[in-house]
C-alpha cells in the first residue's frame, strides 16, 4: 500500500485562505487503510477548516466526497458536480491521486491534504514501514524476501557495511540492518549459498533515475 | 477521545471541552458529580468561542 500522513493543519489552512467554498476529497484505497485520507479523515479535515475559519470570524463552506481511487480517471470524474460548485479542491489522496485530480480539473486550484511517504505495510496497528522503492528490477528472490534498496540506508547490494552492529543500522540504531536480516532469512530458508553471488553494478535506469516511467501493455489497450 | 481532544487543540480550542466518562445507570451520585465537575470546568474555560464568531459556514 501507499502510505501518507496528513499535512499539518496550519499548512492546509494557509493554502485555502483565499477561498470560501472548497471541495475536500478523500480516496477509498490506500490512504483509507492507513487512516490519512479516507472519507473519515476528509470529514475531520473539513470540520477543522470550517471551525478554524469561524474562529477567525470568517466563513468557509465545504463539500466532502470520497471515491474508490483518486488515481484513476473513471473515479475522479465523480467529483465533477461538486468541483463545479467549489472554488478549490483539497485532495487527500497520495501524490498520484492528487495529480490525477489536478489534471482532471485544470481550472481549479488543487491542494495536497497529505504528504505521501512510501510503499509499505502496516507492521502493527498504527505503525507502517517502508518496503518498496519501485526500482523496476526486483531482487527479492535473491535476498530472502527483504529489499535492500528500501531497507538499507545506503542501498547496498552486496552485504552489510561496517556500520552494521548487533543487527542494527549505523544511520539509525532503532532500525534493523536489512543485510543482517537477509542473512538470517536466507539461513532459515537453507539458501545461504545465494550470498556467494556477487551482484554486478546495477542499472538504475529502470528506477526513477531513468526519468518518469511509463508502462505500456499493448494487450490491454483498447 | 484523545484524538478528538487533539483535533480541538489543533484548531486552538481547549481539548478539555470534551470528555468521555463511563458511568453505570445505577451510579446516579457519580453521574451528578461528574456533570457538576464538567460544568465547573467549562465555566473556567469560558463560552464556546464558536458561538461568538458564528459565520455562515456549513
Amino acid at each position: 500500500m501507499i502510505t501518507a500522513v496528513r499535512k499539518p493543519l496550519n499548512e492546509i489552512i494557509e493554502m485555502v485562505v483565499p477561498y470560501e467554498k472548497i471541495l475536500v476529497t478523500g480516496c477509498g484505497t490506500c490512504v483509507t487503510i492507513d487512516y490519512s485520507g479516507g472519507a473519515k479523515e476528509a470529514a475531520i479535515l473539513a470540520s477543522q477548516l470550517r471551525i478554524a475559519r469561524r474562529l477567525g470570524g470568517k466563513k468557509l463552506e465545504t463539500l466532502e466526497q470520497t471515491v474508490e481511487r483518486q488515481c484513476e480517471w473513471e473515479f475522479v470524474k465523480e467529483f465533477t458536480d461538486h468541483a463545479a460548485e467549489c472554488q478549490a479542491i483539497i485532495s487527500m489522496a497520495c501524490g498520484a491521486g492528487i495529480q490525477t485530480v489536478a489534471a482532471a480539473f485544470p481550472d481549479k486550484p488543487v491542494f495536497p491534504g497529505v504528504n505521501t511517504r512510501f510503499i509499505g505495510m502496516p507492521q502493527k496497528q498504527g505503525v507502517w514501514e517502508e518496503r518498496c522503492i519501485c526500482c523496476g528490477n526486483c531482487v527479492l528472490h535473491l535476498t530472502g524476501g527483504l529489499c535492500p534498496f528500501a531497507r538499507c540506508a545506503k542501498t547496498l547490494l552486496n552485504g552489510p557495511c561496517e556500520g552494521s552492529q548487533d543487527g542494527k543500522c549505523e544511520v539509525n540504531r532503532e532500525l534493523d540492518c536489512v543485510w543482517q536480516q537477509i542473512y538470517d532469512s536466507l539461513k532459515e530458508r537453507g539458501r545461504l549459498a545465494d550470498l556467494q553471488k556477487i551482484f554486478p553494478l546495477r542499472d538504475w535506469s529502470t528506477g526513477e533515475d531513468g526519468g518518469y516511467r511509463i508502462t505500456v501493455r499493448e494487450d490491454m489497450m483498447l | 477521545m484523545e484524538h478528538a481532544k487533539k483535533l480541538l487543540e489543533e484548531i486552538g480550542m481547549e481539548g478539555e471541552r470534551v470528555e468521555m466518562v463511563f458511568i453505570s445507570a445505577s451510579e446516579g451520585k457519580r453521574w451528578a458529580e461528574t456533570i457538576s465537575q464538567m460544568r465547573e470546568k467549562l465555566k473556567e474555560l469560558g463560552p464556546n468561542p464558536l458561538k461568538q464568531n458564528r459565520g455562515s459556514g456549513k
